[in-house]
């Protein structure tokens, strides 16, 4: 099915065209979502969240960008604003003042590089987490991570920039190791 | 491979398992709740069933009178654009922009009908009267490689600015008000015709970093920032590469 299809096909009701779109991206959508929640139900939850409301709102769709890119432009906004919910209620429940920044990740004693890549990674903004994760970790394009944050692509790379030298600094006294 | 592609590297290869499912991904669980969700909102036999239908059609008639409206526009502005064209002496290079300082906000970019309304006609200087395509797709890709290279030379202006600037100087906000006005002039480009030369557009792409990267310094964490702006400097050898890309005339602003 072409993406007119499946547009015209998901208008009129057609559960066959609502399941083709959802068998096409609902892998890489999880994944993103697991990645940057970090948990499996949180997971779920953002993946149905976007696919319910991707299925409310084709009536929107105005064909500007691709079907794909208008997809992961609300799952990106789903995830962003899931995670801002969920941080605000963790840190209720647990008064905390401020959440872990990157440098309580060099101050851990976990020494394997590997793990502590991992923990500054975790570490960082929302933004810039998403930014990361969608281009060296998902390998999405600065075109496409722009379309679904609503930003122009030199601002996609000004902010993954950012986030490699954050993760540089957590990692400063590994420095080297990625020489070898 | 310099450090910073090995690092960059090293991400990619050590992240690749970040977060990763450990199990299977739950697609037929999760569409079952898709499909629940759904039929829970979906409207009751008893209700009206074209009420769901209203909005979808009042937005389409309000969409389809945007499209109209939207047409219109263009097709104006598209025969205003050849009218100027066909009517008006070809553009010469004492209408374009003059160079941004500091002191003065940067010229705005214009489209080169309103820039050739405001020439001067230099017989001498001026390109053929456009009559045929070839001549007028010419004038436009001179025009707008002209206004190309003036901008370079005002970013060229900034960064060597900043990159003499002692640290404290560096941390002004002026440097993040003249960058602001470098970006939009800079996306603008990267919109044009200027931009269809394969090694201008990759400058261009990476003035857009390094502009954004100045606009958007906040005041607390300027050490952090400014060493962003530094590597970034260093990695794409922007001021040598601009310096290779403008001739001396759009510099001095003399022709």
């Amino acid at each position: 099915m072409t993406d007119a299809d499946l547009i015209a096909g998901i208008r009129s009701g057609d559960p066959r065209a609502e399941r083709t779109l959802y068998d096409r991206h609902v892998d890489r959508l999880y994944r993103l979502a697991h990645r940057m929640t970090g948990d499996e139900t949180l997971a779920r939850d953002f993946t149905q969240d976007a696919f319910v409301r991707a299925f409310e709102r084709i009536g929107d769709f105005r064909g500007d960008a691709s079907l794909a890119t208008w997809l992961h432009a609300i799952a990106v906004n789903v995830i962003l604003n899931g995670l801002k919910k969920v941080t605000r209620i963790r840190r209720r429940e647990e008064g905390m003042d401020e959440l872990p920044d990157v440098m309580d990740a060099r101050r851990t004693a976990e020494p394997d590089l590997k793990h502590r890549l991992h923990a500054a990674i975790a570490a960082l903004p929302d933004g810039y987490r998403m930014v990361f994760v969608m281009h060296d970790v998902e390998g999405y394009t600065h075109e496409e991570i722009a379309a679904s944050l609503g930003i122009q692509p030199g601002t996609s790379k000004a902010q993954l920039f950012r986030a490699r030298g954050k993760l540089r600094e957590a990692l400063a006294e590994f420095a080297g190791e990625w020489a070898s | 491979m310099t450090d910073d592609e090995r690092f960059e590297q090293f991400l990619r290869d050590t992240a690749a398992d970040y977060e990763l499912p450990a199990s299977e991904i739950p697609r037929d669980p999760m569409w079952d709740a898709i499909r629940a969700r759904r039929a829970a909102s979906t409207p009751t036999l008893g209700a009206p069933a074209f009420a769901s239908q209203v909005p979808h059609l009042a937005h389409r008639r309000t969409m389809r009178w945007a499209w109209i409206g939207m047409a219109a526009t263009l097709l104006l502005g598209v025969a205003v654009g050849r009218y100027a064209w066909r009517h008006e002496a070809a553009p010469s290079v004492a209408g374009l922009p003059q160079l941004a300082t500091p002191q003065t906000p940067a010229p705005q970019l214009v489209s080169p009908t309103s820039s050739v309304s405001a020439a001067p006609v230099a017989p001498a200087t001026s390109l053929a009267r456009p009559d045929n395509g070839s001549t007028l797709a010419s004038a436009r890709t001179t025009t707008y490689s002209l206004v190309a290279a003036r901008h370079l030379a005002n970013v060229e202006a900034l960064l060597t600015s900043y990159a003499v600037s002692g640290v404290e100087t560096r941390s002004d906000s002026m440097f993040g008000a003249w960058a602001k006005d470098l970006l939009s002039n800079t996306r603008l480009l990267m919109d044009s015709p200027a931009a269809r030369d394969p090694v201008r557009a990759r400058l261009l792409s990476d003035l857009e970093v390094i502009l954004v990267q100045l606009v958007q310094r906040s005041p607390g964490h300027d050490a952090e920032e400014r060493s962003a702006v530094e590597r970034t400097l260093q990695k794409t050898q922007l001021i040598p590469r601009l310096r290779s890309a403008v001739p001396a005339s759009a510099r001095t602003g003399t022709d």
